[in-house]
């Protein structure tokens, strides 16, 4: 048992350094954005249960030393590791294992904790922001359409936003100022970007994202994490995009969107998909 | 200098969202200065953003005014925007099209674009 629980631990340390190295490096994920996204949410789902694993068989080996047997820590290591069980080391692997039980009861209520509390704070956002963007299209909504099943709004402003919700029955809204400078054909493969992003259930992996983050904050696989999942699921919803309606159509609004110089990635995107085509 | 039409459509919009009254088509035309559309170009766009339902027209048979049909959306979605940025929650609450990347989501996108442009 106490293999399986440093096996466990082990493997989740190695994904926690290992997993970084190996996905930021290269310019294959750029055209490979599912596959990266996949292979980054593998191995932090992965490391995450073995994690978890690990934990749990500590707690319950911890449980067992403190509480079952006496001499039980040092059958598991006698047994384990070909320790010899004498007094003075029972005594030691007792206290050991009662002190590696606590802290990894006490490591996992904090972070359920940590966790039910941030994701406590997403739902009062999303609530938040449904709200406001109801009293929004209450105020500035102009037109509505459905395009090929999705309700799409459009508001008056002069900044070219475009966002949704992420849920499937959440609409697309759209400001006036990419209404007047888009096309039909290139609104629509900004709405088909939106209905990727939907459809893919994106704001999944981007919450998860955060909350990985907020559990730990200082670590450099969490900063990437979210990183990556940022970039890699615009880059997807592009590529459904391109896929669902004119390649040309969404590489022609991401350069009129990226004219103004102001957000560099706009531009670049749609080089991205003008080299993948 | 000759604008696009969707250009010009956004400078119509632009002026009736700063007026505090409706405009005539005179008016409006009297705000691009030196640079004005000719009054039947004008017509033409004020027509089209009606039936695209941004622009009012008033019922009136002479001096004909035009009013913005909603009060543009800027400053609400801004201060919403800022607000979520401020609880670092925004990315995992709305998407958006132009994404949550910064200049070194741009820098990862440029290096490997440069590196696909060289290989062929």
């Amino acid at each position: 048992m106490m293999i399986i629980a440093l096996a466990l631990a082990s493997y989740a340390l190695i994904m926690l350094l290992v997993g970084p190295q190996v996905l930021t490096r290269g310019g294959w994920r750029i055209f490979r954005p599912r596959l990266c996204l996949t292979l980054w949410y593998s191995i932090f789902l992965s490391g995450v249960l073995a994690a978890v694993g690990s934990g749990a068989i500590g707690i319950w080996l911890g449980w067992r030393i403190q509480a079952d047997q006496p001499s039980y820590g040092a059958d598991l290591l006698a047994t384990t590791f070909g320790f010899r069980p004498t007094p003075g080391l029972d005594t030691v692997v007792r206290v050991t294992g009662i002190v590696l039980g606590w802290a990894a009861l006490a490591v996992a209520g904090a972070l359920i904790s940590l966790v039910a509390t941030r994701a406590g704070e997403l739902i009062g956002d999303q609530r938040r922001l449904r709200a406001d963007l109801d009293a929004l299209v209450a105020r500035s909504g102009y037109r509505r359409e459905l395009v090929d099943g999705l309700p799409v709004t459009y508001i008056a402003g002069r900044n070219s936003i475009a966002c949704s919700l992420g849920g499937l029955r959440d609409g697309v809204i759209v400001s006036a100022a990419i209404d007047l400078a888009l096309t039909a054909g290139e609104r629509r493969a900004i709405i088909e970007h939106e209905r990727a992003h939907q459809r893919g259930a994106h704001l999944i992996f981007s919450r998860l994202a955060v909350l990985n983050r907020a559990c730990f904050p200082g670590v450099r696989a969490a900063r990437e994490l979210t990183r990556a999942t940022a970039l890699l699921i615009e880059l997807i919803a592009d590529d459904a995009a391109a896929r669902r309606c004119d390649r040309t159509e969404l590489i022609s609004a991401l350069t009129k969107l990226g004219a103004d110089g102001q957000n560099a990635t706009l531009s670049l995107r749609a080089e991205r998909l003008a080299l993948a085509a | 200098m000759a604008r696009d039409r969707g250009q010009l459509e956004a400078d119509v919009m632009r002026q009736l969202w700063d007026a505090d009254r409706p405009r005539t088509a005179k008016e409006i035309q009297a705000g691009f200065g030196a640079d004005a559309p000719a009054i039947t170009t004008l017509l033409t766009v004020l027509d089209r953003l009606r039936r695209k339902g941004l622009v009012n027209r008033s019922d009136a048979r002479t001096n004909i005014t035009f009013s913005a049909a909603q009060s543009e959306s800027d400053r609400v979605v801004e201060s919403m925007l800022q607000s979520l940025q401020e609880t670092g929650d925004r990315q995992a609450v709305l998407l958006r099209f132009a994404g949550d990347l910064d200049s070194s989501d741009a820098e990862v996108l440029r290096r490997a674009l440069e590196g696909r442009t060289r290989r062929r």
